[in-house]
């Protein structure tokens, strides 16, 4: 059996072993364990490879913090790289392999990094790889990125569902420790909302890790019996495994919640990413210890002095059997203390203070090697640390060193909106300052109270003080019994950050390899500003954050430019606190559901008619409808276009922007966003609308057609119809509030189809009830009407014509839409009707010159589209002043022109530029630019529309269509754009 | 006089899902009648609306109940008038009844309503509503339209029936009704977690 | 954000869409056919000139998601605190800003 390092106590589950692997081997634990406390009780120390240097790095921390102990778990598109074996909870069947090594983790062939530390110093980058320039690319930069980076991702589709979700409260209280237990209990026995959220599996925080008594109970023990009794409390909700990872405007805090990581079968939803709306919050995050840098402080086995104790007390777990201390302050001495109760050997305990007992009420454990006044010097052990060396010269055998270099309030939360961290001396640590987000206080430790019965009274304190703020008080309640004399007497600190080493390096960064040779480095090369230190170096920006190297490496900095602390200051701390996947900010927006669709009323009938859909914005479109046989689009659209011009094609066009326009003012209303003229637009008649944007650029066409005299309907193009929508809506409010119009939406309730050809008013005429007079004297071109089809269905009907032929668009309420298809298509069977999509419609309107989005690109002006005569001078209008302006109204500016191929078989590309024939390739020879083609099977070519400066003066001009991106130089004339039916007859049939 | 008839569909076909402690239900037969009132002309409006439903209209985050009609407030200065009838007669008589005070538009073919009712449906509302959805904070008659899972919705709250715990009434828009579903169908209770 | 709709109460912001400075509902005047160089000069400011206070900024916001109302939102950008929240077309009918 392999050797265990097993302590008694503890809170793991003995009655629940399980087994997991690490590297193929074959090792248990216990439910209650960490994957990082089941190694070191197998005695695995040895975890992983360090970043740069690839050197052998074992387990630093119990928690969030880790650096070092960075692992892949899992298998195939599970596997989830760069997880902390600290806080990742073990469960049955738990697959973990070590990352960042070639070769075997206990002989890394990428070790060699470790012997060229002198070139691989702080930025070395800028340094090295210069030379020659064009190898940076194709030599160094893929060698650099195949060595570099920690765990590798599996390059599969993540398989696991991730959700999200919005929560509303009083009061958050950010940590489950003994502060936030006690901020959550006050708040919750006041009345008020209460969300508590602890980033462990387990409520108590710290508690869980010590040796604490409060009411006369262990501290974890206690926590579990606040913990019971907040779930009990109805308005009150205990999320554990939750981190709260950022603090936004508002009292908006991120939160993610780990549901499904810690089971054995992962098919349920893993993570939820919450918004919390809270009023007020309560930040009780603790602290985090630091290390202190000596000479090749980085091996496995040296530890931070609290994780040793709580692997110790919580998880029963011995670092090692033979176990030294080094410390800067009283803290330390309690691992000393923990492990000798549990039976565990001290070596030794170092303090670099000259008289820590003094005064302290510290004791030391009986038998054991005290050296004050000293440092470690160095340390033997490549795979495993197995001795010190002191600074007074003494030897001492050890396998594993608990350091304690002091502990950081967590107050990163508190600087999420820019907010500056103050220094105090007194427990060397930076505490929140300054302004805080909006309704957050701070207690606890992260405040920077160091006696436990500081932080219970503290966590009481800011709820009870929150409470007022609602009106409300809290019921009587004691504090709990906390002497903390029984356990921790008191906390003293001298600040120490390293001792220097003599040759060989410290390590300050352990997961970014920054070492204080680097720090000293850096400023001599002038980067002493601590965000420069943090970029030159990488100091803080791995994916730990630095959360146990910032505040050493500024301190080094400080005491290397004679600054303090504060004089240096911190970088700025943002969101996430701890990595948040992407897959948990994308949710269940994945794949199809990545946007919402928007889908037509004959979506159903299309889809069963084979139709191929297109996306558009968000709506799907049928672009054409194959028939049997037909191999190739081309085909398909060819035949829908030739129907169309000579029987009779039905489109539907229900996504265009429909807006219905009432009020007592609607006509002066439209008449203002409008460039052309709409106050003389009689009842039943439609009018083709142009309408700018306030800088006199086009914005979006339609038609307007008046049904009552209050009542008009304004379309406008898909993929406008929003924004005009909220033009309007502006204008109508912000602009015009006098005015008595309402606007709203009726894109959604019609169902609108285009009845186009020769035959489209047989077909008509067939569907309209009786009384309605469909005749060319009755209802003319630009004729619009309301209706009744088909035995009393409500309906509108517009003679108008983007394709050019003989047209109306019919619309019924959405509901008859799919059944309206079905009808056209049968009462037009025997003319021979024809359901055409978005590609025909698109090569009729080519060619008949009819601008869309492709024209309107937001820079093209009324006289560039040739309808400058529509921009009245009657009235004013949006747009109307800026619309003058030069540049827009020159005479020789680009103009709307048809393009027509010289050779037959050449086909026209959209985005080619113009350039005169014998011209140079220059830009200063740019004439213009093609901005539509198609194939027109009614001219038998390619044909295009584009802008060509002075374009009404070139008519049959041969010019050059020259595309770079598909490398052709096609020869084209100019001719008006109207291809086909240029004067427009069939309009009035 | 034309043989051809249209038949009319109902915009999800009848949707309706189950599942342990939540239903989400289409309903159909429903007119949705939008009634904008005219600009500055609240006392006007609010009397003429109390002559027809005996109510003025609700306030700007509410709905009420006349009788068989509930009335919800669906944007700035406007209402729906919901009512399990035919559309053409409820819009003559809001016409006839409201003239100048307000203008109205049929809207019962561009809107879908839903019920979404059950124990365990505030579950789900946590994970697709921004806003508090809690009784405290959104009561009994509250309206509000936002959000829901990037569709745009109107959500009512009802009064629950017996054995469930919230009962809401959902309006979005007819295009994009699947995807409003699906976001909703696609979470708790619906998948089991 | 959370916008405190003067009718709604508290929204999240991402309900909204925002277009940008409020003086953009002081729309100058303009007769038919206007050519004259005071009104061009009226336009050009009204459509280009901006101040970009860092500090309290007044702003249009559209509550697309919700009532449709447009909102003139009072809000420091530096701080991101708002300080007042109105309804546009009440600004604009009592005189503007």
């Amino acid at each position: 059996m392999a050797k265990t390092f097993r302590l008694k106590g503890g809170q793991i589950d003995r009655k629940t072993p399980l087994n997991f692997s690490f590297n193929g081997k074959g090792l248990s634990g216990f439910a209650g364990d960490t994957l990082a406390s089941a190694l070191l009780a197998n005695g695995t120390h040895l975890v992983g490879r360090s970043f740069k240097y690839h050197r052998p790095r074992g387990i630093l921390s119990a928690g969030i913090e880790e650096p070092n102990a960075l692992m892949t778990i899992g298998n195939g598109a599970d596997a989830d790289p760069n997880t902390r074996a600290t806080v990742t909870e073990l469960y049955d069947g738990l697959v973990a392999k070590s990352q960042n090594h070639i070769g075997p983790l206990g002989f890394d062939l990428m070790a060699v990094n470790d012997r060229l530390s002198n070139f691989l110093t702080a930025g070395f980058y800028y340094k090295t790889f210069m030379w020659p320039a064009a190898f940076w690319e194709k030599v160094y930069e893929p060698i650099i990125r195949h060595a570099a980076g920690l765990g590798a991702l599996s390059g599969e589709d993540d398989p696991s569902r991730y959700d999200k979700g919005y929560l509303h409260c009083d009061v958050l209280v950010i940590g489950g420790g003994a502060t936030g237990l006690m901020a959550a209990l006050t708040a919750g026995r006041a009345g008020l909302k209460v969300i508590l959220a602890d980033e462990d599996f387990r409520l108590g925080g710290r508690l869980n890790a010590e040796n604490d008594v409060i009411a006369d109970q262990k501290g974890s023990d206690w926590a579990k019996a606040i913990g019971a009794e907040l779930n009990a409390m109805p308005n009150v909700r205990v999320m554990t495994r939750t981190t709260v990872y950022g603090a936004y405007d508002h009292g908006i805090y991120g939160a993610l919640e780990r549901v499904g990581e810690h089971k054995s079968d992962q098919s349920g939803t893993r993570q939820i990413l919450w918004r919390v709306y809270s009023k007020r919050a309560v930040l009780a995050a603790g602290s985090i210890e630091r290390p202190i840098a000596f000479q090749d402080n980085d091996r496995p086995g040296i530890m931070l002095a609290g994780a040793v104790r709580q692997y110790a007390n919580r998880f029963a777990v011995a670092a090692g059997e033979n176990i030294s201390i080094f410390t800067n302050n009283n803290d330390g001495w309690r691992t000393a203390h923990d492990l000798t109760a549990h039976g565990v050997n001290i070596a030794a305990i170092i303090d670099t203070r000259q008289n820590p007992l003094d005064g302290s009420g510290l004791t030391a454990p009986k038998n054991c090697r005290i050296i004050t006044g000293a440092g470690i010097a160095s340390t033997t052990g490549r795979l495993r640390v197995n001795s010190l060396t002191t600074t007074t010269g003494e030897t001492i055998k050890t396998d594993a060193i608990a350091v304690s270099g002091g502990w950081s309030p967590t107050v990163h939360l508190t600087c999420h909106q820019r907010g500056r961290p103050a220094w105090r001396d007194d427990i060397a640590a930076f505490v929140p300052s300054g302004d805080l987000p909006q309704g957050m206080v701070v207690a606890g430790a992260a405040n920077g109270d160091v006696m436990l019965s500081q932080c219970i009274a503290s966590g009481h304190d800011a709820a009870k003080t929150l409470a007022r703020d609602f009106g409300k008080s809290v019921p009587k309640m004691a504090l709990p019994k906390v002497n903390d004399a029984d356990f921790a007497p008191s906390f003293a600190i001298e600040a120490c950050w390293h001792i220097p080493p003599k040759k060989g390096r410290a390590w300050v960064d352990f997961q970014n390899d920054v070492t204080t040779k680097d720090i000293i480095l850096a400023e001599k090369e002038g980067f002493t500003a601590v965000e420069h230190l943090k970029r030159y170096t990488t100091l803080g920006m791995a994916t730990d954050q630095g959360k146990t190297a910032n505040i050493p490496g500024l301190a080094v900095m400080a005491e290397v430019t004679g600054k303090s602390i504060p004089e240096v200051g911190t970088t700025i701390f943002r969101p996430p606190y701890s990595p948040v996947p992407i897959s948990a900010f994308v949710g269940r927006a994945t794949g199809k559901n990545y946007m919402p669709t928007r889908l037509t009323p004959s979506h159903q009938w299309a889809k069963d008619r084979g139709a191929v859909f297109i996306e558009v914005g968000l709506w799907y479109r049928a672009q054409w409808y194959p028939e049997k046989g037909e191999t190739h689009w081309l085909e398909s659209v060819n035949r829908e276009v030739i129907a169309t011009r000579s029987a009779v094609g039905i489109c539907d066009v229900s996504t265009l922007g429909k807006i219905d326009i009432k009020g007592r003012d609607a006509g002066e209303f439209i008449n203002r966003v409008y460039a052309n003229g709409f106050a003389k637009l009689p009842v039943g008649k439609t009018r083709y609308g142009l309408m700018l944007r306030e800088d006199g650029f086009v914005m979006d066409d339609g038609t307007t057609a008046r049904l009552a005299d209050n009542h008009y309907v304004m379309t406008t193009t898909t993929a406008n119809a929003v924004g005009v929508y909220r033009h309007l809506d502006f204008c109508r409010q912000a602009i015009w509030p006098d005015l008595d119009v309402a606007i709203i939406s009726t894109t959604d309730q019609f169902a609108q189809f285009a009845v186009a050809g020769p035959h489209s008013r047989k077909l008509l005429s067939r569907l309209v009830d009786d009384g309605f007079d469909l005749s060319n004297e009755a209802f003319p071109f630009m004729a619009a009407a309301e209706l009744t089809v088909c035995g009393g269905v409500p309906a509108r009907l517009f003679r108008i014509s983007f394709s050019g032929e003989l047209a109306y668009e019919l619309a019924v309420p959405a509901g008859y839409g799919n059944s309206l298809a079905e009808t056209l298509m049968t009462a037009g069977e025997d003319l021979g009707v024809t359901p055409y999509g978005l590609e025909a419609l698109n090569v009729m309107r080519i060619e008949k010159g009819h601008p869309t989005a492709a024209e309107l690109t937001g820079q093209i002006s009324a006289h560039h589209l040739g309808m400058e005569r529509m921009l009245s001078k009657t009235k004013d209008f949006i747009g109307a002043t800026l619309s003058k302006r030069p540049e827009m109204t020159r005479p020789d500016g680009y103009r709307l022109v048809g393009l027509k191929t010289i050779d037959p078989d050449a086909m026209l590309t959209a985005g080619a530029h113009f350039l005169d024939r014998g011209a140079a390739t220059a830009r200063e020879n740019d004439l213009g630019w093609m901005t539509s083609v198609a194939w027109s099977p009614i001219v038998g070519s390619s044909i295009g529309l584009g802008f060509v400066k002075d374009g009404h003066n070139r008519f049959g001009d041969v010019i050059r269509a020259t595309d770079f991106v598909r490398g052709t130089d096609i020869e084209v004339e100019i001719v008006h754009p109207h291809f086909v039916d240029p004067e427009g007859k069939r309009l009035h049939d | 006089m034309t043989k051809y008839r249209l038949t009319h569909d109902h915009a999800l076909g009848g949707f309706d899902a189950k599942a342990d402690g939540a239903h989400l239900t289409e309903q159909t037969g429903f007119a949705i009648i939008a009634v904008t009132m005219a600009n500055g002309g609240k006392r006007g409006f609010n009397s003429a609306m109390k002559k027809i439903f005996g109510t003025p209209a609700p306030e700007a985050n509410q709905m009420v109940i006349a009788g068989k009609t509930r009335i919800i407030a669906s944007a700035l200065d406007q209402v729906f008038v919901v009512e399990k009838t035919d559309p053409e007669t409820l819009e003559a008589k809001l016409v006839k009844g409201l003239g100048k005070h307000a203008t109205v538009t049929n809207q019962s073919d561009g809107w879908v309503m839903l019920e979404y009712a059950g124990q365990r449906v505030h579950e789900g509302m946590e994970r697709i509503s921004m806003n508090d959805t809690s009784i405290e904070a959104f009561p009994i008659g509250g309206v509000m339209r936002a959000s829901i899972e990037h569709v745009n919705g109107i959500i009512c709250r009802e009064k629950a029936k017996k054995g469930e715990g919230d009962r809401f009434l959902f309006l979005t828009q007819r295009s994009s009704a699947a995807s409003f579903v699906h976001g909703i169908i696609d979470t708790v209770p619906f998948i089991e977690d | 954000m959370i916008i405190n709709h003067p009718l709604l109460g508290p929204r999240d912001a991402s309900e909204f869409y925002y277009i940008g400075d409020a003086s953009m509902i002081m729309r100058p005047d303009a007769g038919p056919d206007d050519h004259s160089a005071e009104t061009m000069a009226a336009f050009d400011a009204y459509q280009h000139h901006r101040d970009n206070p860092a500090g309290l900024h007044r702003e249009l916001w559209y509550h697309e998601q919700g009532d449709r109302s447009w909102l003139i939102v009072t809000r420091d950008t530096v701080t991101h605190e708002i300080t007042k929240v109105e309804m546009a077309r009440d600004v604009k009918l009592k005189g503007g800003l």
